[in-house]
């Protein structure tokens, strides 16, 4: 047997490399990915080791878009300043008193109308994506240090990006709302009682359909997240784009396009 | 003229470390190089005799997952598999001409996009097979390039041609 070994160098070090990789991948397999301590002690370590790394690449990435943008971004700064001398004006017509304030806050949170309501936002950058092109996951650079847990909501602007997937103490991988994996209940803005499953379609796009296939739905609806499952109630999803009746399930088929743009996302805000 | 242990270290850790600026770098038009892939590719190729290439991808590839994967030890299966393919293609073809690495690129990258979306239907995530094929062309002309120019830096570290086991 060591004889065998001696002589056969190179073929026992890549079964045993190739045995120890489908061990370790079993493994994270088992756990649904969320790892063990020692894979997550490694990564917390890894993480710090390349964080100056991430920055260079950031600036980096940042600078190669400006390259290609540059023209636009003279015309983008003046609509902007247009656009906050008006909202400025806006704002002064619509200042509230703080008793009206207060009276309002009291509504909303009867109404479960604002999902991040009393709860804790961290903000966190998007350190890198996942390797390949097609899948739809990313690390941020906050984890249980700042709170974040798993199954914790990643959102940008107000709208529904993903959730947590696995958590060390400063990064956590994020599965974002475009997968394949996701499966998120909605119901449409402007009649709740419509409701559906919504799922990554694997490219920018969502695809689900209506629990009832009566259902009234229709081009230029918004939907939003039910409350059931992990999702808090009232954080937006997108638009639907096309509704189709599938004869064969006897269902309403929706395609939506999410409000949050993946491409380009650098920073989203986990609530935790 | 062999390469040296610690040159073929080095290029492995400059790889993992330039990864993450590439993804970021040319993520935005969906077709970023994989520059652990081809370090891998192109070390099997040249140096496939030595275990330290394994050695350093299968590490290599454990760190990447630790830091971006779903699952740990994705990226090492695939890139090995594919090593494993240079081996047959490194018995083939004599490897220092451009057919070896185009050879190489080709095989290398569709094995890896195989295997990586194989692992990730086995972890649940139901990816379509025809979109990730969508995506398979523009990752082979990033591989291309890259591979091509690593073979550019490292050919002179391959036996010359006089030397090669077909002409003993």
């Amino acid at each position: 047997m060591f004889r065998w070994i001696k002589k056969h160098k190179l073929i026992t070090i890549l079964i045993t490399i190739i045995v120890v990789s489908l061990v370790v991948l079993v493994s994270t397999m088992s756990t649904g990915g969320t790892g063990n301590p020692i894979t997550n002690g490694l990564s917390s370590i890894w993480s710090t080791i390349e964080r100056p790394f991430v920055s260079v690449a950031d600036s980096i990435s940042s600078s190669v878009s400006n390259a290609f943008s540059a023209g636009d971004i003279a015309d983008e700064n003046e609509k902007l300043k247009e656009e906050i001398a008006s909202l400025q004006e806006k704002l002064n017509e619509n200042k509230l008193s703080a008793e009206e304030l207060k009276e309002l806050r009291e509504l909303s949170a009867l109404l479960n109308y604002d999902y991040a309501e009393g709860k804790k936002i961290v903000t966190a950058d998007i350190s890198t994506y996942d390797g390949v092109n097609w899948t739809n996951t990313f690390t941020i650079n906050a984890g249980s240090a700042s709170g974040i847990k798993e199954n914790s909501i990643v959102c940008y602007g107000g709208a529904l990006v993903g959730r947590v997937s696995s958590v060390g103490e400063n990064w956590a991988k994020v599965v974002s709302i475009i997968d394949d994996s996701s499966n998120v209940s909605f119901q449409v803005d402007r009649d709740s009682k419509l409701l559906g499953v919504i799922s990554g379609k694997n490219n920018s796009d969502l695809e689900g359909y209506m629990l009832d296939g009566e259902a009234t739905v229709t081009e230029g609806d918004k939907i939003k997240t039910t409350g059931m499952g992990i999702y808090p109630k009232g954080i937006e999803i997108g638009t639907i784009t096309e509704v189709k009746y599938d004869s064969d399930t006897k269902s309403k088929q929706v395609e939506v396009e999410p409000k949050a743009v993946f491409t380009g996302l650098k920073k989203v805000s986990v609530i935790i | 003229m062999s390469m040296p242990n610690y040159k073929i270290i080095i290029y492995f850790v400059l790889a993992l470390l330039l990864q993450p600026i590439i993804v970021a770098t040319f993520g935005f038009i969906n077709c970023g190089p994989n520059l652990i892939l081809a370090v891998s590719l192109i070390m099997a190729l040249f140096f496939g005799d030595k275990p330290i290439v394994y050695i350093c991808a299968a590490i290599v590839g454990f760190l990447y997952d630790l830091a971006h994967s779903q699952f740990v030890g994705m990226t090492t299966i695939s890139i090995l598999v594919p090593m494993l393919c240079c081996l047959i293609v490194r018995y083939i073809f004599n490897i220092e001409n451009w057919l070896s690495v185009l050879v190489t690129a080709v095989s290398g990258t569709v094995i890896y996009s195989l295997v990586y979306w194989l692992i990730c239907q086995i972890g649940g995530n139901t990816g379509r097979f025809l979109y990730m094929l969508k995506f398979v062309p523009f990752h082979l002309i990033s591989q291309l390039i890259i591979l091509g120019l690593l073979f550019l830096l490292l050919r002179k570290y391959v036996v010359k041609h006089k030397d090669s086991y077909r002409f003993k």
